[in-house]
């Protein structure tokens, strides 16, 4: 193989992996569809920038938020709800899915943190996806906790030691 | 020619101006403008002129032309003709000098030649004709003197009556030397060995036992201390524990154009150029209308060049060939009067050099070959004949020489061989019968001087568990026997207890007296000899003693004992430890009962540490409970690493102790374990600023060191504890939650406190959990 054709080649794969992989505010392709429980009691949909769950009972849904790291603070502050992907750290291939739904009534403001507690859900997918997965982890908490330091303009959410932790899989499906 | 038309063109010319001049003194009329002239005036003034300077061209071509023929003809035909005639005279002389060289060179070659090949044929034949009539003659003297020489050797070597004689003397001597070492080496120590049997056999009429413990003039010994009034403290391995277990326990990167060719009359030549400009113009231009006179003067020009041509060229060809003929001839017997001896003696030297090189060779090898071969011939005989008596002498001498000494060495090994058996076995009985009587003689002597024997020791335990323990006081167990028909006086007798160099040993006195006579023919048991200890320095390792028996101050028998101390506990860890830095992780000992009797139930063990403020033992003592012999027992010793370090290097011991308080069992170590938490805690900055009232943002940094659970978020938890905690208080949610952190990443974040005054500082502690699960619990003192 000649030199240019290697190229041509190489070159040709890198755009179809950018084009797979996530740009700012949206899921991933290979992410995109419904997901169930084997016991039928939780299905999500994951759409290029909307997403809806219901579990347990309760609904959920929300558009993946295209704002900066620092805009969406700023709305947390305020307690908006939001489906947030952070850019990832370094050289981490993990996206971070945060889908928080706050409890204002809960908020409290000491020695510069601002903490509420909230509904969370949460999982994790690969930044590059070329392929549609067939299995996807999501975690969910009603009693979720989201703090935001307000002099460093930091902001983190977690969880306790009860959530609800599901194994989902891919079905043929139409949101 | 020209000068002359020009001076009268010129002179016509300034006639007609002057009279002109002369006849018309009236002022000069004001020019009127004239016509052009007619192009048909004009072609007429060109045609003349041209016809003038045609006629012109040839004529002054005729003049020239055969003047300059003649003279290039002259010069090149004169530089030709040498050239060339000198040429073949040097050529001719040349081969006439070759001709005459090359036979006599042909003469000198071969009279040359035959005389070399001559000479060195000679000497080369000479030579070899030498070298190889020598080794010749070698070999054939080798080949006719060794038979003849070896039968001579031996034939004398038999007719000398010396040897045989030398040969009985020298093994007759040898067999009586054989016969009394073998006597003395082992008939004599047969001798002793039966004494020794029999009296060992004897039948023991009385026996005894004596205990030396109430006569033994020893010191009180004091098993805390570890010393003794007279004994010597050996080898005590000092315990780093102590002060552990004080507390435990009262007592753990470039010639010019070539103008001739080869042939004298053929030649070429080149033309020099004509120039029409160097005409003379004869006629001046009869028109004073410049316009006419214009075009006169270039059609002159041209028909100038055009005559020129045309008559010229032939002319000078005509000239220049009978000029050359003749200076060519002159030229050539220029050049055959001139000297070439050079050139002859060039060509004689090369072709007599040749000849002679050719026939030198050729000559050379026909001479060479024959005067070789009678040369050889010659030399080859003499030095054959010559070399041939002498050799044969020199090797029949060296055969016989090799020969007699051959038989010489065996006639004489036979001889001694024979004289050596027959002497040995003629003497043997009487000195073996000697030395057995002198053995028994001297072993009897022995016992009697001797009569008192040490047949045994062993070392007797005070606390029967079929172990000799670390500090455990032991005695001495001896039996003596009396072979004498006698009473042996115990003052008579002594014994010497001494530990080897080095041994972990603490021994009360080293000397002890009999306190009872030993009877006749007796064997007494000698108890409570000795008291002495096993330090445990040496536990697991074998000590060696010496015990040594003297009657009237010899030596009457020396035993070596070897006791390896062992507590009874035996203790290892049961799993290789791995610490939590704040959560409990247990130490894992296992314990074996090593002894023969069941442990002591009321047996404890404890542990203590070298680092206390780094590992916490949140338990120091358990209880052992009834082992059977050889049973194990794995107790736990939970611990809490304090350091934020992958590794935690202290000292550790573990103890049994029985009921008693008396220590069993030691298991002691001194080196790393790692420290090996999932997840890390550290703060950002010191925490001083707690010691001021106020509010502190206490940044933490969370890492994960090696936990791979992807979902589950962690929780904080900080707090203070210890002295003055009421100080303090964390603000905010408390717990904290946090996101699930990816192996190998960290968390930074902030959790508020509040000094509630100034103090002298504290302790802030933070928990970290995974899923609700701690996994590192971590202290900032400040």
């Amino acid at each position: 193989m000649n030199i240019s054709t290697r190229e041509r080649l190489m070159t040709a794969a890198l755009l179809f992996f950018v084009a797979a992989s996530a740009r700012a505010g949206e899921i991933p392709k290979g992410y995109r569809g419904v997901y169930r429980d084997a016991a039928q009691t939780v299905r999500l949909e994951l759409r290029e920038s909307k997403a809806l769950l219901e579990v347990n009972g309760a609904a959920y849904r929300a558009d993946v938020e295209r704002e900066n790291y620092a805009k969406v603070y700023e709305g947390m502050l305020k307690g908006k709800p939001y489906l947030y992907i952070p850019q990832p750290r370094g050289k981490e291939e993990a996206l971070e899915v945060y889908w928080i739904t706050p409890k204002l009534s809960t908020q409290k403001m000491e020695g510069g943190l601002t903490a509420y507690r909230a509904d969370i859900i949460y999982m994790r997918l690969n930044r590059e996806q070329p392929t549609e997965v067939a299995t996807l982890k999501i975690v969910h908490s009603k009693d979720g906790m989201v703090m935001l330091d307000t002099v460093k303009r930091v902001w983190q959410a977690g969880w306790g030691a009860e959530f609800g932790e599901f194994d989902l899989r891919r079905v043929n499906e139409r949101g | 020619m020209r000068k002359a038309l020009a001076l009268v063109v010129i002179y016509s010319y300034l006639i007609s101006s002057l009279t002109a001049f002369a006849q018309e003194p009236t002022p000069t009329p004001s020019p009127t403008p004239r016509p052009p002239p007619s192009p048909e005036a004009i072609q007429k003034a060109a045609d003349e002129g041209e016809a003038q300077g045609k006629e012109d061209g040839a004529r002054e071509a005729g003049e020239t032309a055969p003047r300059d023929g003649e003279e290039r003809g002259r010069r090149d035909g004169d530089l030709n003709g040498y050239e060339r005639c000198r040429e073949r005279r040097i050529e001719e002389e040349f081969d006439e000098g070759r001709r005459a060289g090359a036979p006599e060179g042909e003469r000198e070659g071969r009279r040359q030649g035959d005389e070399r090949g001559h000479v060195e044929g000679e000497r080369a034949g000479a030579d070899d004709g030498a070298r190889k009539g020598r080794d010749a003659a070698e070999q054939d003297a080798l080949r006719d003197a060794t038979p003849p020489g070896r039968r001579a050797g031996t034939e004398e070597a038999e007719a000398n009556t010396e040897t045989p004689a030398r040969a009985r003397r020298d093994g007759s001597a040898a067999g009586d030397k054989e016969a009394a070492t073998r006597a003395l080496e082992f008939d004599y120590q047969r001798g002793r060995d039966d004494v020794n049997r029999e009296k060992f056999a004897e039948p023991i009429l009385n026996r005894d036992a004596v205990s030396l413990r109430r006569s033994a003039r020893v010191a009180p010994f004091d098993h805390q201390r570890g010393r003794s009034g007279a004994g010597v403290v050996v080898r005590r391995r000092p315990s780093i524990f102590r002060v552990a277990f004080a507390s435990l326990d009262a007592t753990n990167a470039a010639l010019p154009v070539n103008l001739f060719s080869q042939d004298e009359d053929k030649y070429t030549y080149a033309r020099p150029k004509a120039s029409p400009a160097a005409g003379k113009r004869r006629t001046p231009p009869p028109y004073p209308i410049p316009e006419l006179s214009e075009a006169y003067r270039k059609a002159y020009d041209k028909g100038y060049a055009s005559g020129w041509e045309a008559v010229y060229w032939d002319a000078f060809e005509r000239a220049y060939r009978e000029a050359r003929r003749a200076a060519f001839r002159r030229g050539c017997e220029r050049a055959s009067s001139e000297n070439y001896r050079a050139d002859y003696e060039r060509g004689y030297r090369e072709a007599f050099d040749e000849a002679r090189a050719r026939e030198d060779k050729t000559a050379y090898d026909a001479a060479y070959r024959p005067a070789f071969d009678a040369a050889y011939n010659q030399i080859y005989k003499r030095t054959y004949s010559e070399s041939f008596p002498t050799l044969r002498a020199k090797y029949f001498a060296d055969a016989k020489a090799d020969a007699y000494k051959e038989r010489t060495d065996a006639i004489y090994a036979e001889v001694y061989e024979q004289a050596r058996g027959r002497k040995y076995a003629e003497v043997y009985p009487a000195y073996s019968a000697e030395q057995y009587r002198r053995g028994r003689a001297d072993e009897e002597a022995d016992f009697r001087a001797r009569p008192v024997r040490a047949l045994g020791v062993e070392a007797v335990e005070t606390i029967t568990n079929g172990l000799f323990e670390p500090d455990e006081p032991l005695r001495l167990k001896l039996r003596l026997r009396n072979f004498a028909g006698a009473p042996i006086l115990a003052r008579d007798v002594k014994i010497a207890f001494r530990p080897a160099a080095g041994a972990a040993a603490i021994v009360q006195g080293r000397e002890a007296q009999l306190s009872k006579d030993l009877r006749p023919q007796s064997e007494t048991e000698i108890g409570d000899a000795f008291d002495f200890q096993l330090t445990e320095a040496g536990e697991g390792q074998r000590q060696l003693f010496t015990l040594e028996v003297f009657y009237q101050g010899q030596s009457a028998g020396r035993l070596d004992l070897g006791l390896v101390p062992r507590f009874i506990a035996g203790m290892e860890f049961a799993e290789e430890p791995t610490l939590l830095e704040g959560l409990a992780q247990p130490f894992k000992v296992r314990l074996t009962n090593r002894a023969q009797v069941a442990f002591d139930a009321g047996a404890k063990i404890n542990a203590a540490s070298g680092a206390s403020e780094q590992l916490e033992l949140t338990r120091t003592e358990a209880e052992v409970g009834a082992l059977r012999p050889g049973e194990s027992r794995v107790l736990e010793f939970p611990a809490i690493a304090r350091t934020p370090l992958d590794k935690l290097d202290t000292p550790l011991a573990f103890r049994v102790t029985d009921s008693a308080g008396r220590r069993v069992g030691l298991f002691q170590t001194a080196r790393e374990f790692p420290v090996a938490n999932d997840y890390r805690v550290s703060v950002a900055a010191p925490l001083t600023s707690l010691r001021a009232a106020g509010t502190t943002r206490v940044e933490y940094i969370i890492r994960n060191v090696k936990s791979a659970a992807a979902y589950r978020a962690l929780q904080l938890e900080a707090r203070f504890v210890g002295a003055g905690a009421e100080n303090f208080a964390v603000l905010g949610l408390n717990p904290q939650y946090l996101a699930p952190l990816a192996r190998g990443g960290t968390w930074q974040f902030v959790v508020p406190v509040a000094s509630k005054g100034a103090n002298a500082g504290g302790m802030l502690e933070i928990e970290l959990s995974e899923a609700g699960r701690a996994v590192v619990i971590h202290r900032i003192k400040f």
